[in-house]
């Protein structure tokens, strides 16, 4: 007689396919994942002074000056100094401080900025010059945009900024060539098919904004009142700090 | 003649418990562990609108200096400064990112391009204008402020 074999119950989990299981949860989260970019807001210093540094002196008609300090935690205001004559901000100079989220001075900044938004040739000469480093040419290789874009084969186009919603219709607009219509705030961009975003450059003002901080004042502010220049269409900003009154050491 | 079995010994460890074992302590760990804060240098990010903010490109070469104060919100505290491993006070930052530019230089051809703050949001302004002179000094003029996205 044949014995058959009674089939034992085996105390071990399967596990051949858990190396499967791994590597599919593996492929999922790398695929999925997406770091964190750093982000903030990018600041130029002005270049040390020395014999060849020229001093540059702020028109009266373009400097906005501004004392900042704390009024608490995360709350600061502001005191205009000095604004330019005929313009918004004006009555704000009877020695009242204001708060940086307050309205009535944030629409004045933007108003001040808007009058003196760039012509677009200079933001277009400035693109050019972007342009030439990027390319590693030197300066001065292309006589103009128009030849630049033929001879490398670019797409020129407008990126609109902030300010377009921000101020609506009263945006300032002045017309180009090359791009037509250019707001002010609005970033011009060259491109190639294969590389992408060669050289951008926005159109700023010429508005100066100096800020002059209180020295106990906290870094947030800092962050703070350049958040709401730039927001603003101010990109041109000096900081210092405002003279400890009474003297002292 | 009674034969006798001999013993067989089995090579299987038996796991048919090893799940429930496995859950049992992943069910206490959760519930038990608590998060260890970060023991580096406590750093608030200050806000920015995300309209201004811009993203850093990976093609630049950055260094990140984390500052805060020694006792975070007392004016009076002394400012601690991190770069890499390295702590050191704030007077020494614009010196030992100058070396750190002309080490990159010499041993990479490439220029230091942004300077990464993340810096304690209680930290005070004039210290901060001190270090922003002494860059100069160094001839290191690019910095980005890092900051988080506003949230509204």
């Amino acid at each position: 007689m044949r014995i058959r074999n009674r089939p034992r119950a085996s105390g071990a989990i399967p596990d051949a396919s858990m190396s499967d299981i791994a590597f599919l949860l593996l492929i999922f989260f790398l695929v999925t994942t997406t770091f964190e970019v750093q982000k903030g807001i990018s600041y130029k210093l002005p270049k040390k002074a020395d014999e060849e540094t020229e001093e540059v002196v702020i028109d009266e008609t373009n400097r906005l000056v501004m004392t900042i300090k704390q009024w608490g935690a995360h709350e600061y205001v502001a005191l205009i100094d000095q604004a330019p004559p005929e313009g918004p901000l004006q009555r704000a100079r009877a020695g009242e401080d204001v708060s940086l989220r307050d309205t009535t001075l944030q629409n004045g900044i933007r108003t001040l900025a808007a009058e003196r938004a760039e012509a677009v040739s200079v933001v277009e000469d400035r693109l050019l010059n972007n342009l030439e480093v990027a390319k590693g040419l030197p300066s001065g290789t292309f006589s103009n945009l128009e030849n630049a874009i033929q001879a490398e084969n670019l797409v020129p186009l407008v990126r609109p900024g902030i300010l377009r919603e921000h101020m609506g219709a009263v945006t300032p607009l002045d017309a180009s060539v090359v791009f037509g219509d250019v707001a002010f705030g609005d970033t011009l961009v060259l491109s190639d098919a294969r590389q992408g975003e060669i050289a951008s450059a926005v159109r700023e003002s010429e508005l100066v904004v100096i800020l002059k901080f209180f020295p106990d004042c906290d870094y947030e502010g800092m962050v703070h009142a350049l958040d709401i220049l730039r927001m603003n269409g101010v990109s041109r900003t000096g900081i210092t700090i405002q003279e400890r009154l009474g003297g002292g050491a | 003649m009674k034969l006798k079995r001999r013993m067989k010994v089995g090579s299987n460890i038996f796991t048919g418990t090893m799940a429930d074992i496995v859950f049992l302590l992943l069910v206490f760990f959760m519930a038990t562990t608590l998060f260890k804060e970060d023991g580096g240098l406590r750093v608030r990010f200050p806000q920015a609108h995300p309209d201004v903010m811009s993203e850093l490109g990976k093609q630049f070469l950055t260094v990140n200096v984390w500052i805060k104060q020694v006792e975070p919100g007392n004016d009076d505290s002394e400012l601690v400064a991190r770069i890499g491993d390295y702590d050191m006070p704030l007077e020494q930052v614009a010196e030992q990112l100058s070396r750190l530019s002309n080490k990159f230089w010499r041993e990479q051809n490439k220029k230091l391009d942004i300077v990464v703050l993340n810096v304690d949001t209680r930290v005070p302004m004039e210290s901060m204008v001190d270090l922003f002179n002494s860059m100069r000094y160094e001839e290191l003029y690019s910095i980005q402020f890092n900051a988080e996205e506003l949230t509204n």
